[in-house]
């Protein structure tokens, strides 16, 4: 598969991070073409999460989330990574909104750890297949989806939404230490995985040489 | 498993390369690590493919909408400002700010580096009284965003508190420069139809300055038809 120029969270510091940071003052101040940056720049990561969550469902999800971010953007006080992690904690809330709505189970209270349950991953998550043109991303995000739910979430929060452990605790309820272990397990078995698909290639590179 | 870490296969199969704990946070922070897992992170957070982004319109709508709402004075594109400009631009304020022009010994005050407050150059210029309040960004000129919005704020405001510029149009030509690199930074995003849009608007400032730069150069008689020009041709 070709290389795909990649766009992992920028680090603090550097100068995307950095541009990011004043489309992020900009667009506190109104700014609508600043919102744009913030939207392009957020919203892919925000949607390959949700889709972790709520599967089909994941679009209306982060257009609920936007409408509230576009409400309450002037608001919001902090630096660009609380952004995200604002933005996803917003995500994360309608998502859970979404798969209670879905359930035909009476409404229960609920916390964020249970979100695992009330949304099972692989429901309707094909149909949202078509929203992902790219193979390499696809095949990524399924290997990721495939996870348990926990480590599925503390890997996707963590490389995919760009955030840092402590900001990914806060979204999910959990103490840091819980999500760096879920993170860490999560891509073992990735590793794993790939470990399985290389051999099977090899296996399979093999046969053909036999023949 | 020691330190926390995992085993995980080289690329080529067969062989494997152990992972800290360590080496797994770098991976989780868009860092370096073995091929195989590098890749399928990078994959997982690749640029947004135009599928992901049909909700932008409503957001963008939703954001407008309550930015009008709450009647925010700071409420200002750069496309805005250049229609704004027109508005601004009667010929009586055109009149009276090419007069200030005119008085400036140098060039138009451009440069991000120029530290006068936006509300000092409205002082200098009362006719741009309406011009936008570049709150929050302003502050913040280091960035490419607040130093390209101060070059255009400072390009719609001329003032009497010009940069001193050692060669003609220096301190144009800094700010245009800045104005471009921040363009570049936006399309580095992967943003194309934001560069573009980018691109346009400092083209358009360009010529505005352009228009003002020449008037200086030949006794300014004919600087107002050229704006209004600049301006209708814009407006098209």
């Amino acid at each position: 598969m070709p290389a795909l120029a990649s766009l992992p969270a920028p680090p603090s510091g550097t100068g995307e991070h950095d541009l990011l940071a004043d489309a992020l003052t900009a667009a506190r101040a109104g700014d609508e073409w600043a919102f744009v940056m913030l939207y392009r720049d957020l919203q892919p990561r925000l949607l390959r999460y949700a889709t972790a969550l709520v599967g089909a469902d994941a679009e209306d999800v982060t257009a609920e989330t936007w409408l509230h971010v576009a409400k309450d953007l002037h608001r919001f006080s902090g630096d660009y990574d609380g952004f995200r992690g604002w933005a996803t904690t917003i995500c994360r809330n309608r998502a859970m909104d979404s798969a209670r709505a879905r359930s035909r189970r009476p409404a229960q209270p609920a916390g964020p750890s249970e979100l695992a349950e009330l949304a099972p991953l692989p429901v309707g998550y094909e149909a949202d297949r078509a929203l992902l043109d790219s193979m390499e991303t696809r095949w990524a995000l399924d290997l990721i989806l495939a996870l348990p739910q926990t480590e599925a979430e503390a890997v996707l929060l963590r490389a995919v939404v760009g955030l840092d452990v402590a900001t990914a605790a806060q979204v999910l309820g959990k103490r840091p230490g819980t999500v760096r272990v879920a993170a860490h397990r999560g891509l073992r078995r990735l590793a794993e995985r790939l470990e399985e698909q290389n051999q099977g290639e090899y296996r399979t590179r093999g046969r053909r040489a036999d023949a | 498993m020691r330190d926390g870490g995992f085993f995980v296969p080289t690329q080529r199969g067969g062989t494997r390369r152990w992972v800290s704990a360590t080496d797994a946070e770098l991976l989780l922070d868009g860092g370096a690590g073995p091929t195989d897992i590098r890749r399928l992170l990078s994959a997982a957070a690749a640029p947004a493919h135009r599928n992901e982004l049909g909700g932008e319109p409503a957001a963008v709508a939703a954001f407008t909408a309550a930015a009008s709402a709450r009647a925010d004075p700071a409420r200002r594109t750069l496309r805005g400002l250049v229609g704004r400009a027109s508005d601004l631009m009667a010929a009586k304020t055109i009149v009276a700010t090419l007069a200030l022009v005119g008085t400036a010994s140098g060039g138009l005050a451009l440069a991000a580096t120029n530290s006068a407050a936006p509300g000092d150059a409205r002082a200098a210029a009362p006719g741009f009284a309406e011009a936008p309040t570049w709150s929050g960004a302003a502050d913040n000129t280091a960035g490419a965003v607040g130093a390209a919005r101060a070059a255009l704020s400072a390009a719609v405001q001329p003032t009497a508190q010009v940069t001193p510029a050692p060669g003609a149009g220096a301190g144009p030509t800094h700010g245009r420069d800045i104005a471009s690199r921040m363009c570049s930074d936006v399309g580095r995003l992967g943003q194309a139809h934001a560069e573009q849009d980018c691109r346009e608007e400092v083209t358009a400032y360009r010529s505005l300055l352009d228009a003002l730069d020449s008037d200086r150069g030949h006794g300014r008689s004919d600087a107002p038809g050229q704006v209004k020009k600049m301006l209708e041709r814009k407006n098209s």
